[in-house]
Formats: structure tokens, C-alpha cells, sequence
């Protein structure tokens, strides 16, 4: 475990490959994810569940003893659901498209641009830092079996926050990125679809990876062979990818109207 | 032959024309028992049954051409007759998508309202909408003639999935569930915290053919061993997770899985294919937690139907 100075009282902690970030405030330390790795941990003040998934907030409950807990509504509905030793719902939730708060006298944007990974998947913009914090997007091509990610949104809301007057895209795994490669983060995922979709128009056995993988990384190689793992990731990548336009997605997040997850009472 | 440049598109995004959607398939069937018939292209399989008028279809099969070799099949066992009711049994289009070309004539088609949500909001290209819905867990229906019943059992892949139950024919059919073999490729869409508490409680019903979405049906011993395999897999993928198989590296995982499993369920149908893949997506089900709503805390175990 890593941890790296971003800026001012801004800090990033890495493990082989899961990355959270802390910001020193006023009165403690606002953590988004986890504080693992770190030799002194501060006193934590407000911890953001920016995702539901395990690997990234499954112990916010624990750091949260004490300090506030954040989380999107969508997440903290799943994370309740779950019932999960390490999560419970949230102290304070953020609804809809996001909101603007100061969490022990940081300046903090949460937004909420659409299904990305996971549910209720929280962007942590820093306006003042001009850093932005980001589970999903990579800088290599290492996405495995892209898990929970939804693909008829993702890259739109993806660009729409590299948009953002930032240095610095923290993601959720990885290296640190840039603007620039989480543009390029939405290329690959968006060439991945066009050329899953090919294969499936030019008759490519889509349940075989043995055909799959020389067919997309042929397509895509010249453009994103340079990527870390994409040869390793691109063949199962693409069986994902292409079970996405065979069976139309996967729940309410991959229609054209992802918000009626707001109205769904369970 | 369709044509794969105006075909119905599904969801798909490219400006080009799908010859896998246009291909022609062969569609053979067979009586079960009664009123109740099965189709199969070979891998895909359905259920559709005599009504005193017409018929009732589940499921629309694959393709728009699929589905119109399921029409063809149809009018071959019962000329003259129309499809007036389509039955969805969930809401994915590789098995629900191409009413409008299965039967642009029918009157009504029925969904679960979980499923009927994500269609409705879909807007998918030759997925026609439904025009009734039902709710809870349990509805009969009684439609020209023919009687069945629909179960939801709680969340087990895709939306709104229910299984139709034939009493008379001691007959269940479920799509997507309980497939013979290993499961089909990174388990696509199961919900995988609550599938195996609730297919189990299909086991309650009288009925001693299952008829699966995909290739041949099962007794009530096939039924139970496959559930038991998804177990297995769990299990398998928390050794592996163990021992630091990276979740994300499929090509370890695949390795690992033939060295670990092969001697135990190496002669499974499909082992080959998909060992590698489902125990990839149960490793990270473990690591993530589950995939949404549908994945988090639906179990119903011990719950009578």
C-alpha cells in the first residue's frame, strides 16, 4: 500500500491496484472509499461511500464509526439491502443528480451523472484542488469481465465529467489519470462496443472467446494495443460486451430512461 | 429470407446490416403432454400451447428470423390457427425480443410488471411492449381454453423472470435458469445472492419434466443436480480467491479452474467452454457484492410459493 500527496492536505492510497483518496479538513479527514495503508489515519470526520461494491466501500460502516457516512440514495438502498458486516445506510444521502456540501470545511461536488459501475455511483469533484475522484474508468485496458458496469450510459456520463476543469482523475483502480485519458477510457470502452457488435453482424460465434478475441483485438489493436492487459482483457471484454446487445442490457440502468430507478419502491 | 439491412435491430447501434439477425433457423417440436408443445432450434427452446381458437406463445425466440421459424413451426402444427397471445418470460431479447415478427397479430402479450418496466423503458427495435401485466408472486390464467399458471419466485436472472407451471402436464418451464450442463458462459444477469434460494423453491411444485430456455428438459434429480453445481462454483470461487487468482485475469482463472475442477466436472456438458467463466463471475460476485438492486438481499428461502 502506497499513499501519495495529490495537493494541499490532498492524498491517494494504492494498493497493487484499488485506490481511495482522504482530504484533510478542519475537523478530521473526509475519507472516499477506504484509509487503508495509511501509517498515522487521521480522525475521520464524514466517509463517502462513492459505490456500493465490496471492494471499494465495504468497511465504510467500520471507518464511519463516529463520523458521517455519504452515499448516494441508490447506493445506500443497496448497501441497506445487502446487509453486508462493513456497510449500513447512510447518515446523509445524495439525491439525484448530485449536490454541492462542505464536509468538515471541504469544498466537495457529488455527482451523480447516470449508471456508470455499480449503483449510485458517486463522481467526488474538488473544484478547489481540481481533482476528480472516479470509480470505473482506467488508464490501462485491465477491465476483466467489466463487472456491473452499464454499458448503454457509461462512456456518455464518462465524457461528460472529463468536461470538468481538472489536473487530476483519481480513479477507483489504477494509475492516476488525466482529462485526456479518461476521454481516451471512453474511446476504448465505446470502440469495444462497436467492434463486439461487428462481430456479431459478421457472424463471429459470440459465445466462443477463441473467436471473439482475435476478432476484436484485430479491430482494436492499432488504436489501444499500447494499453496495459489488452491483450489479456481484451477477449473477455468483448463476450461481456457483445451478451449486452444480445440480451439488451441489464436492468433499468441500461434503458433510455435509468432514472425510473428513483421511482422503483422495493 | 429477411433482409439483415431492415431487419427489426434489437438494440443494436451500428450502421450496418445484421445477417445474424436475418440468418434462417430450423425450429423442430414435439407434443409434451395435453395442450402443451416444445420448440427448439438446437440451442434456444420454448413452450406454446393448443388453444380451442388459437394459439398462446412464450417467448419469441432469438432473432427475427428465429422468430419467424418459431411461426413457421407453429402454423405446421396448427395450420389456420393465430397466435392471439404472446407469454414473455422475462425481458431479455435473445429469448423475448422479436414479437413483431413472431405474431405482429396478437392481441395480448403478458408480462411480469418487473419485466414490463425494463421493456417499456427499453425501447427496443421488434420487443413489443406488453399489453397486460401481472404482479405478486403467483397468477392462473385461463386463456382459450388452455390453464396454467405463472411464478415469480423472487430475483434470478434478468427482470421479472417467471416460471409457467402445467399441472396437467406435470410440466415447469423457466428460461435462463436451470440449463443442462455448466452455465452458459460468465452467467450473464443472474442474480446471484438470491437465485439458488429461490429456484429452490420451485422444488415445492408437483411436476416431473422441466423445461429449460436452452437444449433438453431435465427431471426433478437434473433439476436439483445443476442447482447443486452453481454451489460448487460459489465455493470453487472462494478458493480461488483465496489461493490470489486475480478476479479481473481470465486466463488464470481458466487455467485454474480446469487444473482444480477437471477431475470433479470435467465431463459436464459445455465444462470446456465455460468452466473458466463462471467461476470468474463468482469470484467477482464475492469481491463486488452483488450487481444492483436485483443482486442485494432478495433471497426468500423457506418461503412457501
Amino acid at each position: 500500500m502506497s499513499v501519495e500527496q495529490l495537493g494541499d492536505g490532498v492524498y491517494t492510497a494504492s494498493d497493487r491496484d484499488h485506490r481511495s483518496m482522504f482530504v484533510l479538513g478542519d475537523d478530521g479527514a473526509v475519507v472516499l472509499g477506504g484509509l487503508g495503508g495509511v501509517e498515522q489515519p487521521p480522525q475521520v470526520a464524514a466517509v463517502i461511500a462513492t459505490i456500493d461494491h465490496l471492494d471499494h466501500s465495504g468497511a465504510v460502516a467500520e471507518l464511519a464509526d463516529g463520523a458521517e457516512l455519504v452515499a448516494h440514495e441508490l447506493c445506500s438502498r443497496v448497501m441497506e439491502r445487502r446487509g453486508a458486516r462493513g456497510q449500513r445506510p447512510a447518515d446523509r444521502l445524495i439525491r439525484g443528480e448530485g449536490e454541492e456540501l462542505t464536509l468538515a470545511g471541504v469544498r466537495l461536488r457529488l455527482l451523480y451523472p447516470g449508471p456508470t459501475q455499480g449503483t449510485g455511483n458517486l463522481a467526488v469533484h474538488l473544484p478547489d484542488h481540481r481533482v476528480l475522484f472516479l470509480v470505473g474508468p482506467r488508464a490501462d485496458a485491465r477491465y476483466g469481465l467489466l463487472p456491473d458496469f452499464h454499458l448503454r450510459h457509461v462512456t456518455r456520463c464518462w465524457r461528460e465529467l472529463a468536461a470538468l476543469d481538472v489536473d487530476v482523475v483519481v480513479p477507483g483502480r489504477g494509475a492516476l489519470m488525466d482529462r485526456e485519458q479518461l476521454i481516451r477510457a471512453a474511446d476504448y470502452i465505446d470502440a469495444l462496443k462497436r467492434a463486439a457488435q461487428e462481430a456479431f453482424a459478421e457472424g463471429v460465434p459470440i459465445w466462443v472467446i477463441q473467436a471473439m478475441e482475435p476478432f476484436v483485438a484485430d479491430r482494436l489493436r492499432d488504436r489501444f494495443g499500447d494499453l496495459e492487459g489488452f491483450d489479456r482483457h481484451v477477449g473477455i471484454g468483448a463476450i461481456r460486451v457483445v451478451h449486452h446487445y444480445l440480451m439488451g442490457g441489464w436492468g433499468m440502468e441500461d434503458t433510455a430512461q435509468p432514472e425510473a430507478l428513483f421511482d422503483v419502491s422495493h | 429470407m429477411i433482409d439483415p439491412a431492415t431487419c427489426h435491430r434489437g438494440i443494436f447501434e451500428i450502421d450496418a446490416p445484421l445477417p445474424g439477425y436475418a440468418f434462417p433457423t430450423t425450429v423442430s417440436y414435439r407434443p409434451v403432454s395435453g395442450r402443451l408443445w416444445t420448440a427448439s432450434d438446437g440451442i434456444y427452446r420454448t413452450v406454446f400451447l393448443e388453444g380451442d381458437e388459437g394459439v398462446i406463445a412464450f417467448d419469441t425466440f432469438w432473432s427475427p428470423a428465429a422468430a419467424g421459424s418459431y411461426r413457421t413451426a407453429i402454423e405446421r402444427v396448427f395450420p389456420g390457427r393465430e397466435i392471439h397471445t404472446v407469454i414473455y418470460s422475462h425481458e431479455h431479447l435473445d429469448h423475448c425480443g422479436f414479437a413483431s415478427d413472431l405474431a405482429p397479430e396478437a392481441s395480448r402479450i403478458i408480462a411480469h410488471e418487473e419485466a414490463a418496466r425494463v421493456i417499456s423503458a427499453r425501447g427496443s427495435d421488434g420487443q413489443a411492449v406488453p399489453s397486460e401485466t401481472w404482479s405478486g408472486e403467483r397468477r392462473s390464467f385461463s386463456i382459450d381454453g388452455a390453464e396454467f399458471e405463472l411464478i415469480n419466485p423472487g430475483a434470478t436472472h434478468g427482470n421479472g423472470n417467471v416460471a409457467a407451471w402445467f399441472p396437467d402436464a406435470g410440466a415447469l418451464f423457466m428460461v435462463d435458469t436451470v440449463i443442462p450442463g455448466v452455465a452458459y458462459t460468465f452467467i450473464p444477469d443472474w442474480h446471484l445472492d438470491s437465485y439458488l434460494p429461490n429456484m429452490r423453491r420451485l422444488e415445492a411444485l408437483e411436476w416431473e419434466s422441466f423445461i429449460p430456455g436452452h437444449f433438453w428438459p431435465l427431471d426433478r434429480e437434473g433439476f436439483s443436480d445443476n442447482l447443486a453445481y452453481y454451489e460448487r462454483i460459489s465455493e470453487a470461487a472462494r478458493e480461488a480467491l483465496a489461493e490470489g487468482v486475480d478476479p479481473d485475469d481470465y486466463g488464470a482463472i481458466d487455467r485454474w479452474s480446469r487444473e482444480r475442477l477437471g477431475a470433479e466436472l470435467g465431463r459436464m456438458f459445455r465444462f470446456q467452454e465455460y468452466i473458466g467463466m463462471n467461476v470468474m463471475r463468482y469470484m467477482l460476485h464475492h469481491v463486488t457484492g452483488g450487481w444492483g438492486l436485483e443482486d442485494a438481499g432478495g433471497a426468500r428461502a423457506g418461503e412457501p410459493l
